[in-house]
């Protein structure tokens, strides 16, 4: 669907592109376009992600001394909860599915758009609208509660915007359950011909298992959320023990939602982990099927876990046991995985570039995020180490070492795709390397100072701690510079960045067979697929296209 | 995606059970048969009644079974919630016939 | 080769996109039923620690006008099955004269249980608002003789009314697409070939009616000791 506008003499033809066809904004706030929405919604993310950054500086800042030397513990506890609110609900959760998956998904089904364009849309201006009611209610004074809400502060206690801060996240959540509804709908009724479930690619496996969490899990959110708002405005005492509530209901309705949501954050950094691997060791990936099979495992196991967040709450030592042995057996399809993607690595032609340093360091900083993960689910241990810095490491290397990583990876291997230019490869195995370094000197003396005993969500804590946390701070503000860089020089590519080819990394799948960026209706004529995915020892003998820039 | 037309008359031998299944769940509430037996039956009548409902009036009879799959996994997921969260329930350590005595004191009974 | 006006540009032909878009209404199906399992999760914990209040409850509830809505919404879905099957033999009428009586059984059942909610009130129901542990019927008699509520029994009526609360709001927006339809209907957008959405909103309807079908045994109908 390219035409070409001619022009006399020596002058160059442009070729329209899902970019360049209109320049209005009306052409862009009014998009049914997957690849627009997925730019659009890429722009908002950076924002909320830059928000929830500043307020983590502010928390590291405080933490280098031990006395509440930069704000007051009120001021503190709005710190964490905002850091945690906007990560979770407006960085982390859309990231890869709502950016990437937007993207790539059709794509690489070899549709024209999404099942439903207008509720693509629609599903921005949700987020949107959510993300405005979260940033008032931070302007407005913020709230101390901790992005896990807890009752009865949330609901009884707090004097700050809880409802506020609630109404977004419903509304966002509502902007996640039909993203999901979208892509299992477009899965299922829009593959093109020939494209059976076992020729798609990981990718699109994965950000499938992530659909069928975010539509079962997110409900339950938003109804456990409602009941919050409601309580806090009529005082029903749902979950006030004076009035014959309880508390520990909120809990187990909350984190039934929770913990699928941790596993909607990272189920997509898997599905890029397993396109960047590949493509970066020219294999095909070992044991596609078991691949493919895992991501649905833990979507399902994933939401069989949740009370493993509850252990010193006050629930029964029985129910303790059945959630602990569940949790152990969430653990085995991501272990496949793992197994999987370095038995990919194994004779395979690895070449070191940006994304490749992504999603090694991903391998190595999810396996330690996964491993802590089964000592925390381990009762004995959890009884110790419950509310402390271990968990918080735990989470965060599984969250920005695993998940972060994988956004950043698949950012820049599509980045080429998506804006048609490359970025500066020197950079960006800096940034890479910077982010590896940071991440881990900010988070690696969080596991020693967690299992010293320090709790989490204090801004004061014992001076002989102290070390470990300038460490860490330290390692925070190389971390930050690290999320710079990319920032500059993935906005420098778009003017000075060498024009990209179709295929820059001669990658399979179908995205490299349009043009960069493709066209607006995605492909001149629907492919017919005749072939398996993952092609890459035919490749080999194929001339090279054209190399990547360094 | 139901490309047969139902009878009119499946439709109002369906709707005529519907009542009739209510008729009977409001005389079975009367009967004095215990908690659980009173429990199951009221919630086993309304199982029933879903079912015809959502196989008739709602097609899902002639639908594909990824439509099945998708309208399960709903119900599926609910009674995992349930269950699990039971597990917890069910453990702790409460007088269940009778509210516990030394209840405490209520904010609302000033 | 040219599709028809009804079909979308990002499907071949209308039988994708009806799939697709009977497949979507189901998924999102399934996510109202976790949305209201929430309710029916909690008000279960609830009752499994406080049996004697709960059922002091649901005994206080007009099992009748209950009942009622009941029957009002069984006959509304009986309605919107007959509308989509003769959607899908093209006979638009009918169509109109059934979606027009499933809506006006839809708004009857909202009427009933405004009713009810000011029948919940008379009888000092409303929690935190005017609950009395002494009901109206009671009042006149010697101490001796009352029955009083328990305390709890306030977190069984805050239950109530969310949950009967919630459904009613669905019954609203159900009733709005009901009306949209209408319109459409009889502005002649739906034929035997394209009559999905008439499809899709009847499973929606249906849906709406079959939480009612879990609710009403669920508060109205466990007074068993």
């Amino acid at each position: 669907m390219t035409t070409a506008t001619f022009i006399p003499a020596a002058r160059r033809v442009k070729e329209l592109n899902f970019l360049n066809h209109d320049y209005s904004i009306h052409s862009w706030l009014m998009t049914k376009d997957h690849k627009r929405i997925a730019i659009l919604y890429m722009v908002s993310i950076t924002f909320f992600f830059i928000i929830g950054g500043v307020a983590a500086m502010l928390i590291r800042l405080e933490l280098i001394s031990p006395t509440n030397w930069l704000v007051a513990s009120e001021t503190y506890n709005k710190l964490f909860t905002m850091h945690g609110v906007i990560m979770v609900w407006f960085f982390l959760i859309p990231s890869i599915p709502a950016v990437l998956g937007n993207f790539l998904m059709p794509l690489m089904l070899g549709a024209r758009d999404v099942a439903f364009p207008k509720l693509n849309m629609a599903s921005w201006y949700l987020y949107v609208i959510g993300g405005v009611f979260t940033l008032v209610a931070l302007l407005w004074g913020g709230v101390d509660t901790g992005w896990t809400f807890y009752t009865p502060l949330s609901s009884t206690f707090s004097n700050t915007h809880v409802v506020m801060v609630v109404v977004g996240v419903f509304i966002v959540g509502f902007s996640t359950i039909f993203t999901g509804l979208n892509f299992i709908v477009t899965t299922h009724s829009m593959r093109c011909p020939g494209m059976t479930w076992f020729r798609m690619p990981l990718f699109v496996w994965g950000i499938y298992a992530t659909s069928v969490i975010q539509v079962l899990a997110t409900p339950v959110l938003a109804m456990t959320l409602a009941l919050v708002a409601i309580e806090r405005i009529w005082r029903v005492g749902i979950f006030d023990p004076a009035l014959g509530g309880d508390p520990l209901l909120f809990q187990h309705l909350f984190w039934f939602y929770s913990h699928p949501a941790v596993y909607i954050m990272i189920l997509p950094g898997m599905a890029v982990e397993s396109e960047l691997i590949t493509c970066f060791s020219r294999k095909e990936p070992f044991g596609y099927i078991f691949i493919a099979f895992s991501s649905v495992a833990i979507a399902i196991l994933g939401f069989l876990v949740w009370a493993h967040h509850m252990f010193v709450a006050g629930i029964s030592v029985y129910s303790g046991l059945v959630f602990s042995m569940l949790s152990m057996i969430v653990a085995v399809p991501s272990a496949i995985k793992v197994f999987n993607w370095t038995a990919t690595l194994y004779k395979g032609s690895i070449s070191l570039q940006t994304p490749m340093l992504y999603a090694l360091g991903f391998i190595g900083l999810f396996t330690m995020g996964g491993l802590t993960g089964v000592m925390l689910a381990t009762l004995g241990l959890d009884v110790h180490v419950h509310d402390t810095y271990f968990v918080i490491a735990h989470f965060h290397y599984i969250m920005v070492g695993g998940m972060v990583m994988t956004y950043m990876g698949g950012l820049h291997f599509w980045w080429p795709k998506i804006t048609g230019r490359m970025y500066n490869e020197w950079w960006g195995k800096m940034s890479a390397l910077t982010i590896f370094l940071g991440f881990n000197l900010t988070f690696f003396p969080q596991f020693i100072l967690g299992y010293l005993g320090m709790p989490r969500r204090y801004p004061a804590y014992p001076p002989e701690f102290q070390f470990y946390n300038v460490l860490s701070s330290a390692g925070a503000s190389i971390l930050a510079v690290g999320y710079i860089l990319p920032l500059v020089y993935l906005l420098l590519s778009l003017r000075y960045g060498k024009k990209a080819g179709k295929n820059p990394y001669r990658a399979t799948g179908l995205e490299w067979t349009t043009t960069s960026p493709p066209p607006e209706h995605n492909f001149h004529s629907i492919p017919v697929i005749t072939h398996e995915p993952y092609a890459y020892h035919l490749e080999l003998r194929e001339p090279p296209e054209e190399q990547p820039s360094d | 995606m139901a490309k047969k037309a139902h009878p009119i008359g499946l439709y109002l031998l369906v709707y005529l059970a519907l009542l009739c299944l209510l008729g009977i769940t409001i005389g079975a509430s009367y009967l004095n048969i215990g908690r659980y037996p009173n429990n199951i039956i009221a919630m086993g009548i309304a199982i029933i009644k879903m079912l015809l409902i959502i196989l008739i009036f709602m097609h899902l009879k002639y639908e594909r079974w990824i439509t099945w799959f998708f309208a399960a996994a709903g119900m599926v997921w609910l009674c995992i919630m349930i269950s699990l969260m039971m597990t917890d329930y069910l453990s702790r350590n409460h007088p269940v016939n009778s509210s516990p005595k030394g209840e405490p004191v209520f904010i609302s009974e000033r | 080769m040219t599709k028809p006006a009804y079909v979308e540009q990002q499907f071949e032909d209308i039988e994708q996109q009806t799939h697709a878009a009977t497949l979507g209404m189901w998924v999102f199906l399934s996510t109202e039923i976790l949305f209201f399992g929430v309710l029916f999760c909690s008000y279960m914990t609830c009752r499994t620690r406080w049996p004697d209040a709960f059922r002091h409850g649901s005994e206080d509830l007009f099992l009748w006008i209950g009942g009622i809505n009941t029957a009002v919404l069984l006959t509304s879905s009986l309605f919107m099955a007959l509308a989509v099957r003769s959607a899908a033999r093209g006979d638009n009428r009918r169509v109109a004269i059934w979606l027009c009586i499933t809506t006006a059984f839809g708004v009857a059942f909202l009427g009933i249980k405004g009713f009810e909610y000011a029948q919940d009130a008379k009888e000092r129901l409303i929690p935190e608002y005017n609950f009395s542990t002494i009901s109206t019927e009671d009042a006149g008699k010697p101490p001796s003789k009352q029955d009083p509520r328990p305390q709890q029994e306030q977190l069984f009526m805050v239950f109530y009314f969310i949950m009967t609360g919630f459904h009613a709001l669905h019954m609203l927006a159900g009733v709005g697409v009901l009306l949209v339809l209408l319109i459409m209907t009889l502005r002649g957008r739906f034929s035997a070939e394209y009559h999905n959405p008439i499809e899709i909103a009847g499973l929606y309807w249906h849906f709406v009616d079959i939480v009612w079908v879990f609710l009403y045994p669920a508060l109205y109908l466990l007074r068993q000791a």
